[in-house]
């Protein structure tokens, strides 16, 4: 293994770890798709920075880029408090139309330099893990690399000073504004946070990467977590391992790692989403085909009950047949109800049953 | 640069119009506009416009497997509209069927069950679309300008996609024109069209294919990633000016085809300028302009009618907002 | 005044269980609604109060049960029920007009891809001439108020010319003036024969604006006149919690109202 390539998943897993941080609270607020507003709208913020600051490494440029990512959110609330356009659009109006604007710039000034139009949606962590800082004759690794990491610590920094809050909002904002935490200042704050890593992100992972790392491992660990620290863990697990994946796949096809890591961390995702032991598809299936069976039963025992002619009426009954014979031969199992002369006729034990509706039991 | 245009320019202006190959642009390009812009009301209504984004992205998934396909089959890979379409319809509805099966069946919101099949569907598309272009063998033959998809190229259009394009326009606009009142009730009010007899998955399934083709006839030329500007846009400005839904639709059609036309123009005329933002940055100028400037509903005129109001009542209007 | 109570049914559900999912949300309901009346449905937040209403209009798939709409059966539904969909349920912001809203009570009979016609503009007119609407016929719904707002709603089931009216909180974010409003147009749909079925929330009304009522906790806990079933004990057994309908009934108001006790008519 080249050290290039150790620089390259050390780069990605930190941009993991920052992004998935980020989207924990997008995902928990139900505002994930800010992030791909975001992820568009810091662009020109980036190419309007380059030309004035003319130094890609400039911190200027990375605090001006992420003020512009701001800017799209501001314009987007002050366009949705008009009143005049669905929320969702008012959004995609905003961020669209700031893509353009550096898609447009960036073709017509800079296409010779760094920003190549491609390298806005993969970006290209190739380059960026060739680009080391050395300081003192030391060579210490790619700038990028320590750039995300001082995202990431100042992300942690946040979590850790506001995790009560934050872990209010998330769930209750009325209360949070009952208890005066200015759920709006913290907000805000936090969608800074959230711009200033999606810009510190774009040059090695482009903006279709960031918003898959923000969206995707949140939304497999919201599925795994019971509180906020179990989601962030979880989050920020997942996000390595896609990026560790994803690099790997990567280097295997020869192409630039940010389409496969965001490929990885599309499957872990569905991974999760099918296979999650309690909030998964699968056993979500399982436990409602069980619950309904449940349900058959009661409500099977109920009509007998309520008649007293031992035969089953089931012109009331809208299910298929095969259902009807599973619930009979429980109940004949379970001796709800026994079989006499080819008729069925209800247990004391069965209409004990019948008449209890407990409905904490379906839960 | 941008500049006011020179003589020579004019000049070069007229020489395009008579340019064939230009026209075609031109005119897929305004049967584009006319088609999102009709169809994104409905998604505009719906509230649903972040839905184009998806399904607009995901396309892209669509066209490289199909793009692939015919690689392996034919051994080049094929641009021809005629055979990617098919793979950005499929790729585009199965996106959004996915986010729904999500939506339905986990405690996941609507908003992370759109935003996890964007990055599932796009980043895999950009993957096979590296990998297709990257140095290394095999080559595949075909295999320029496909990162035009991602921006969109109008140039790049034959007559053969435009053939392409128109037929897959009509099927929506007379799906729209049959079904109008059927659409028209069921995205106002589900529950009552179902309550008087209507089979509202099915109107729903219409609406949802109408949709996607609306969206993945301008992939071509816009580019996967600003599509949704094409399909939301128009139809949130011509919501400033309308009091009906007829009007409404067609105002956004004619709205959509002026962006696409002048955006394509300009694309053309300038080196370096891909037409996909000129597009999106004409139409969000109009939309300004109409936020700012529509009678009754514009800012301006909003501003003015409570001037009006409070002087004539001499005394602060209470306020409307609550939050 | 008193009503022919008992005599036509306007609506009967025999023995319907619902679930969404695997959770029934509606178990085993038997309710009857005679023509005529005005009928409030109550009870906590997830009872199943507008569960009740869907499955009436044939939204939600029902596990085992029966609903009769009149002398039909409920699959027969096309124009037996009007629906008023709550408040918050409706867009405001739909680019419609109070005439084009009023005219799309006429598509259950028009079905697939027939147009609206002469007869169908005509039925809408007088249907808004009937809820007093003209001079706002070509008003954007949002410009409307409150009251107007719900009057627009009740042409278009006026236009249905449905027997049977459901209304889902109609009162729920309204003024008290829109409130008296709407509470006039439903009596006065009452006067011409109509059944209204109305999910309802504020405990402290329900004496005043129904005749009878459904407490409904996913089990029918109560169902006929309000004297009869608008007792502590059955609010109690349907919000399972006293502080919540400890203070809803004004009981010297129930006594001086219903000093028959039992089986009397709501008067007005």
């Amino acid at each position: 293994m080249t050290s290039l390539l150790i620089w390259t998943c050390a780069i990605s897993v930190v941009t993991a770890c920052a992004c998935s941080i980020c989207g924990v609270y997008l995902v928990a607020k139900r505002e994930a798709l800010i992030s791909d507003g975001l992820g568009h709208a810091v662009l020109p913020g980036i190419i309007v920075g380059f030309l004035i600051f003319a130094d890609r490494n400039s911190p200027w440029l990375l605090i001006f880029a992420a003020f512009t990512g701001l800017g799209m959110v501001i314009f987007f609330q002050l366009l949705r408090r008009t009143k005049l356009v669905d929320v969702d659009a008012s959004l995609g109006i905003v961020f669209s139309a700031m893509f353009s604007g550096g898609v447009i710039i960036s073709s017509q000034n800079l296409r010779n330099i760094h920003f190549h139009p491609e390298c806005i949606i993969d970006g290209n962590i190739a380059a960026a893990a060739l680009d080391t800082l050395i300081i003192g004759g030391y060579d210490l690794g790619p700038r990028t690399f320590w750039v995300m990491l001082t995202v990431l610590a100042i992300l942690i920094f946040f979590v850790v000073l506001l995790y009560k809050e934050m872990n209010v909002m998330s769930f209750d904002e009325l209360f949070a504004k009952g208890i005066h935490l200015h759920p709006n200042r913290i907000h805000m704050i936090w969608l800074g946070l959230v711009s200033l890593t999606t810009v510190c992100a774009f040059e090695t992972a482009g903006s279709i990467l960031v918003v898959a790392l923000m969206i995707a491992p949140p939304a497999a660990a919201y599925l795994l977590s019971k509180g906020m620290l179990d989601f962030f863990i979880w989050s920020g697990l997942i996000a390595v391992v896609s990026a560790l994946a994803g690099v790997f796949l990567g280097y295997n096809l020869d192409i630039s790692p940010a389409g496969p890591i965001a490929c990885c961390a599309g499957i872990s995702f569905l991974s999760v989403a099918l296979f999650a032991p309690k909030q998964g598809l699968i056993s979500k299936i399982i436990k409602r085909s069980k619950q309904r069976h449940l349900l058959f039963k009661k409500i099977f025992l109920r009509a007998m009950e309520q008649n007293h002619s031992g035969r089953l009426d089931d012109s009331n009954l809208l299910w298929t047949r095969r259902e009807q014979d599973l619930v009979v031969r429980q109940c004949l199992r379970e001796r709800l109800v026994i079989e006499q002369n080819g008729d069925y006729i209800i247990t004391n034990l069965g209409l004990e049953e019948a008449t209890s509706t407990n409905f904490e039991f379906f839960k | 640069m941008l500049a006011t245009p020179t003589a020579r320019e004019i000049n070069l202006l007229t020489d395009l119009f008579e340019d064939y190959t230009f026209r075609v642009v031109l005119f897929g390009t305004s049967i584009i506009g006319a088609c999102s812009g009709g169809v994104g009301c409905f998604a505009y209504l719906r509230k649903q416009s972040l839905i184009g984004d998806v399904i607009s992205h995901s396309s892209l998934l669509g066209i490289m497997v199909l793009f692939l396909l015919s690689y392996l089959l034919t051994g080049t890979g094929s641009k021809s509209l005629w055979i990617l379409m098919p793979g950005a319809l499929l790729a585009g509805t199965s996106a959004l069927l996915l986010t729904r099966l999500l939506f339905n069946h986990t405690k996941l919101k609507s908003d992370t069950s759109l935003g996890v099949m964007l990055a599932i569907f796009f980043g895999s598309g950009v993957m096979l679309l590296r990998w297709v272009q990257r140095a290394s063998d095999p080559v595949i033959p075909g295999r320029r300008g496909l990162n035009d998809y991602l921006f969109g190229m109008a140039a790049a259009m034959t007559t053969d996609d435009l053939w392409m394009i128109g037929s897959l326009a009509i099927a929506a606009t007379l799906t729209l024109m049959l079904c109008w009142k059927e659409f028209k009730i069921y995205v106002f009010d589900s529950t009552f069209t179902h309550s008087i007899g209507y089979r509202t998955t099915l109107i729903d399934n219409l609406l949802l294919i109408t949709l996607v083709i609306a969206i993945v006839i301008g992939i071509q030329a816009v580019g996967v990633v600003l599509m949704i500007a094409l399909l939301i846009t128009p139809a949130s400005t011509a919501r400033q000016w309308t009091k009906s839904l007829g009007s409404m639709v067609i105002l956004s059609a004619m709205i959509g085809v002026f962006s696409c036309a002048v955006g394509c123009t300009i694309s053309a005329n300038y080196a370096n300028m891909p037409t996909g933002p000129v597009i999106v940055l004409v139409a969000t100028a109009i939309f300004l302009f109409s936020l700012l400037f529509a009678p009754q509903r514009g800012i301006i005129a909003r501003a003015l009618a409570r001037r009006k109001y409070s002087l004539s009542i001499d005394r602060h209007q209470p306020s409307e907002e609550v939050i | 005044m008193s009503h022919k109570i008992g005599s036509e049914i306007a609506l009967k559900i025999q023995r319907l269980t619902v679930a969404y999912d695997s959770t029934p949300a509606l178990w085993d309901v038997s309710l009857v609604v005679p023509a005529g009346v005005v009928m409030g449905i109550v009870g906590p937040n997830g009872a199943g109060k507008s569960t009740l209403l869907k499955s009436v209009l044939g939204i939600v798939p029902k596990l085992s049960g029966e609903i009769h709409i009149g002398q039909t059966s409920a699959s027969n539904r096309k124009n037996q029920v009007g629906y008023i969909p709550q408040k918050t349920t409706i867009d405001w912001d739909f680019p419609i007009t109070v005439r084009e809203l009023v005219l799309m009570g006429t598509y259950g009979t028009l079905g697939w891809f027939r147009r609206v016609g002469k007869m169908e503009r005509k039925r809408a007119n007088d249907a808004i001439a009937r809820v007093e609407m003209d001079p706002y016929a070509d008003r954007l719904i949002g410009e409307l108020s409150g009251g107007q707002q719900q009057r627009a709603f009740l042409a278009r089931a006026f236009v249905q010319d449905a027997p049977l009216l459901l209304m889902d909180e109609p009162f729920s974010g309204v003024d008290a003036t829109t409130e008296k409003t709407i509470v006039g147009l439903m009596h006065q749909m009452r006067e011409q024969g109509k059944t209204l079925l109305v999910v309802h929330h504020d405990l402290s009304t329900v004496i005043d604006y129904f005749d009878q009522i459904t407490l409904l906790n996913r089990e029918i806990i109560g169902t006929g006149e309000v004297s009869r079933i608008f007792n502590q004990s059955l609010l109690q057994k349907a919000y399972g919690d006293s502080s919540v309908t400890k203070h809803a009934i004004p009981s010297e108001k129930l006594d001086a109202r219903y000093t028959d006790g039992e089986g009397n008519q709501l008067a007005d």
